[in-house]
């Protein structure tokens, strides 16, 4: 009789040493102090054992999970050659079409779109695309694949160097990547640095006069815009109810959005209770765009309050004309600074470039990227900059630039925000140059690794954010774990007290069973977190049903009459159906959950799929084993149940 | 110890007041349902940002109002003392939940952190990234698609389950079964609703487990009405139901006693993050196991005599 009962208990004997190999790593992980881990971590060792120990999901660890879209009509829009007005309204009525319904397939409504505007495609992309809009889209989508590849490749190498120990970073569909960074925690740098663009532009600015002269169009181009009308009306009522007396005096006045711009532009700020600006009130009245502005020096001062208006301003169909046929722009730079006005009082303002409309030299050029101190004695003596190098195209380039335009500034334009617009004093032919206008270290080392990594071909959105701080998730974890272990407990003693014997031998299965589905974790790589910690709750609760079905069928078998061995064996065989096909429809609905989840759901179906796969192991096959053990070794006269 | 000794309870005989029980639950939450125009939604579905902030002190959620009244983004003041400002577990945690902004910038969450923090400067940690319990930003797309999914989610399940049934069992068994865990699905939405919490991700996650839960515990009952029927010819198929719901029904009740009780442990000391998964559970495991014998085993007899006429 004993040789029947030995495969078994090879079986577990097998799966218990399993168990235990697959759990150590995260023990023994788990009891290394901070020092022993930095050691591990020098040796190079602490990978292998952070490869083999049950990870903690971004909600119990804390960290960072962005899911990013690359802008697909940015990207198109850059691709295109010889753009003109209705390509470009073609391309933003797309886009607001797929921003409303997530179903359209942006290729598709592209087509249509150009389709039922008459736009001749052929016209805005080089002949390499192909003639015919059914080439020209299918080489479009190659070129969106290619791009949203090397977007993927730029942000692991930026994380890469960013130093994330595990980052996960991948593709999912095809625009979109999926960031997790597990232990970051400064969320607000995370986002900069994956969603930075880091297109580094060098561009000149035009002279003062130049820049007078464009202020003076736009002032008449939106003198007369009706838009402007109810602005000036308010503005004579407004002077002859307060300011009746003589001479008028330069006064700044608050005056509101809808002021400006009629009632449409406040109805868009519908959330805006304080939409005031402050003007120069008597310029107002003659130049409606100027007066927004302040002079700093030798540049343009934009407050900080105006910021909004003065975009509005600048994106009018009339001002874009303007400045298309002037071939120039209009940029801010990346930091407000604060200034003190004429009575004393703090005002924040950006500083505003009128710059040429094309640069000179892109980040494509850049070689290497360093962020450190400024030296004394330079002008950035002691604050953080990054040092470039340039390749030897680069540095041909730029030595031409420079030496042709000494005298002339030059901005240093990062993303479209311009960090620094110094004068060019000499001739730069060794490609080295220096970016200064940072907050600090930390912002100049993650321009230094963004530029390292290159630009991305096209802007990425963040269309989903989730971030966990450390204390949220430290939380997490004690109050999981003092739920699991009373729970555990109370399950526990409950079973004791209600199958004595029995009830000890169905314990023993249970906490087996978390053991196992421990091991699967760490074996599985899978991944714990909280809703995860959950289901094993749930799984103590729900696995401890397959022994009581099945001590209840002994009872049941008992009062029939049977001897204890019978009874158990009866007991088994009914029950094993019945839990069977119980837990199949459980199975059913862990598995479609992990389907159609993300991260944390994901976590709960998995735990949940393999504690109740492991509790038919454990309930059936291993408490069996120990039933047949006692009533054959001892020849069981009656069952403690 | 027994709790349950042998019984004979006619379950069938009271399923009249079964359906009144139950009808008049679902028409309580399908009432307030109608009224509020559909379950509360969370950010997950519908867009939005939720922030979570902890500060070093007990933290009055009408100070916090006060301050969202003139939040600078971008230079631009805004008020937002109208969004949803609630405590978040402990009385020095505060969460504020934003609906999607027009032309909001990309670290919107993050502008409300900053002025939050910014706004009680005595009253937060030193280092920012303490103050932040957690921070969520879903998009309009990303909310329309989640939605798409959970619908889908439950419709395959439920599906897969009706496949899986009718196989192992019979049809009548099936539909029977998929009746009571909708009136499990719908009597925990409509609990939601009347509570006026809202349905989020983990929830829908719960949503199925109840499913998961409710099954189990039918489908021990009618296993037994399997078996039954060969043993019991001679009896009438109620009858043979009734006898087989009591055959189980001390194992239908030890096992809702050992989940209720680990679900209750986990709503007490689970935590803010887990606290209304829990409670949906709670919910769950009570309905689940009340129709189990309420409501699937009479149905499943109407069905019976339905055939046999």
């Amino acid at each position: 009789m004993k040789s029947k009962l030995t495969p078994r208990y090879i079986i577990i004997a097998l799966v218990l040493v399993w168990a235990f190999y697959a759990i150590w790593p995260t023990i023994q992980y788990h009891n290394l102090s901070a020092d022993e881990i930095e050691t591990m971590r020098e040796e190079g060792s602490l990978q292998n054992l952070e490869s083999k120990i049950i990870k903690q999901g971004l909600d119990l660890k804390g960290g960072i999970y962005i899911v990013l879209e690359v802008d697909l009509p940015t990207l198109v829009s850059n691709l295109a050659i010889n753009k003109d007005k209705r390509f470009e309204q073609a391309l933003a009525k797309i886009s607001t079409q797929i921003k409303a319904d997530s179903k359209l397939d942006f290729f598709q409504v592209f087509q249509d779109e150009i389709n039922s505007e008459g736009l001749r495609i052929h016209r805005y992309f080089d002949v390499d695309y192909g003639g015919n809009m059914d080439e020209i889209v299918a080489s479009l989508k190659d070129q969106a694949d290619d791009a949203i590849n090397r977007v993927l490749e730029i942000l692991q190498n930026r994380v890469d160097q960013f130093g994330v120990s595990e980052p996960t970073i991948q593709k999912q569909g095809n625009s979109r990547i999926i960031v997790e960074l597990a232990g970051i925690h400064d969320s607000e740098r995370a986002r900069d640095l994956l969603q930075s663009t880091a297109l580094l532009e060098f561009i000149l600015v035009k002279s003062p006069d130049l820049t007078n002269d464009m202020l003076l169009r736009i002032d008449k181009v939106i003198k007369g815009s009706e838009e402007l009308v109810g602005l000036t009306k308010t503005a004579e009522e407004e002077e002859k109810t307060t300011d009746g007396s003589s001479a008028p005096v330069s006064e700044d006045k608050t005056i509101s959005v809808s002021e400006l711009f009629g009632e449409q532009a406040a109805q868009a700020a519908a959330d805006t209770s304080d939409t005031s600006v402050v003007v120069d009130q008597n310029l107002l009245e003659d130049r409606p765009f100027s007066s927004l502005l302040r002079a700093l020096g030798n540049d343009i001062g934009a407050p900080e309050k105006n910021v909004y208006i003065i975009k509005k301003i600048l994106a009018m169909d009339d001002v874009q004309d303007k400045l298309d046929a002037a071939n120039g722009q209009f940029l801010m730079s990346d930091a407000p600074e604060s200034f003190t006005n004429i009575d004393g009082g703090q005002e924040k303002m950006y500083r505003m470039f009128y710059l040429e409309g094309e640069s000179e030299l892109t980040g494509g050029v850049v070689e290497k990227a360093s962020a450190t101190i400024g030296g004394t004695g330079s002008s950035a003596s002691g604050q953080s900059i990054v040092l470039l190098d340039m390749n030897s195209e680069g540095s041909r380039t730029w030595s031409r630039v420079t030496g042709g335009n000494i005298g002339r500034r030059v901005a240093l334009v990062l993303d479209k925000k311009v960090h620094m617009a110094p004068v060019i004093r000499s001739k730069i032919s060794d490609g080295g140059t220096m970016i200064e206008g940072f907050a600090n270290m930390d912002e100049a080392k993650d321009i230094a690794i963004v530029l390292r990594a290159g630009a991305l071909p096209a802007p990425v959105n963040i269309i989903e954010e989730r971030v966990v701080g450390p204390s949220l998730g430290a939380d997490s974890v004690a109050k999981g774990t003092l739920s699991v272990v009373i729970g555990l407990v109370l399950v526990l003693i409950f079973m004791i007290l209600y199958y004595k014997l029995s009830g000890v031998i169905a314990d023993f299965a249970l906490i087996w069973n978390i053991i196992l589905v421990l091991a699967i974790l760490a074996m599985l790589d899978a991944t714990l977190t909280l809703p995860g910690i959950a289901a094993l709750i749930l799984t103590v609760g729900m696995s401890i049903d397959a022994n009581v079905i099945i001590f209840e069928r002994i009872r049941e078998e008992q009062r029939k009459g049977k001897t204890p061995r019978a009874a158990i064996d009866a007991g088994y065989d009914r029950a094993l159906t019945t839990i069977i096909d119980a837990n199949v429809t459980t199975l059913v609905a862990a598995l479609v959950l992990y389907q159609f989840g993300t991260g944390p759901i994901r976590g709960f179906a998995t735990v949940l799929f393999w504690g109740i796969v492991i509790s038919m192991f454990t309930a059936i096959f291993v408490t069996r084993t120990i039933f047949n053990t006692l009533t054959e070794r001892r020849g069981l006269q009656r069952l403690s149940i | 110890m027994r709790l349950i000794k042998e019984t004979d309870i006619k379950f069938l005989s009271q399923s009249r007041f079964g359906y009144f029980l139950s009808g008049a639950i679902i028409l309580a939450g399908l009432i307030s349902l109608v009224l509020q125009g559909g379950p509360r939604l969370s950010i997950d579905f519908k867009g939005g940002s939720l922030v979570a902030v902890q500060f070093t002190e007990v933290m009055d959620v009408n100070n916090v109002r006060q301050v969202m009244d003139a939040v600078s983004i971008e230079g631009q003041i805004h008020n937002y003392s109208r969004a949803e400002i609630k405590q978040f577990g402990s009385a020095k945690d505060i969460s504020v939940r934003l609906p999607i902004q027009e032309d909001q910038p990309d670290n919107f969450p993050q502008l409300i952190v900053n002025h939050l923090y910014e706004s009680f400067p005595d009253a937060v940690p030193a280092d920012q990234n303490d103050f932040i319990l957690s921070i969520e930003k879903v998009g309009p797309k990303i909310g329309a698609e989640l939605s798409g999914k959970a619908v889908m989610a439950i419709m395959s399940a439920l599906l897969l389950i009706l496949i899986y049934i009718s196989i192992r069992f019979e049809f009548k068994f099936a539909i029977g079964a998929i009746a009571a865990l909708s009136h499990d699905v719908i009597i925990t939405l409509g609990i939601f609703s009347i509570m006026d919490y809202e349905i989020s991700l983990p929830i829908i996650a719960a949503f199925l487990t109840i499913v998961g839960y409710s099954l189990n515990d039918t489908i021990v009952i009618l296993d037994r009405v399997r078996e039954n029927v060969k043993s019991m010819k001679r009896s009438s198929y109620s009858d043979m139901v009734d006898r087989s719901i009591n055959d189980s029904l001390s194992r239908t009740i030890i096992t809702s006693i050992t989940t209720f009780m680990v679900v209750l442990i986990l709503f007490v000391f689970g935590g803010e993050v887990i606290h209304y998964f829990s409670f949906a559970m709670l919910i769950g495991v009570v309905v689940g196991t009340y129709s189990s014998m309420y409501v699937a085993c009479p149905i499943v007899v109407q069905l019976h005599k339905g055939v046999k006429s």
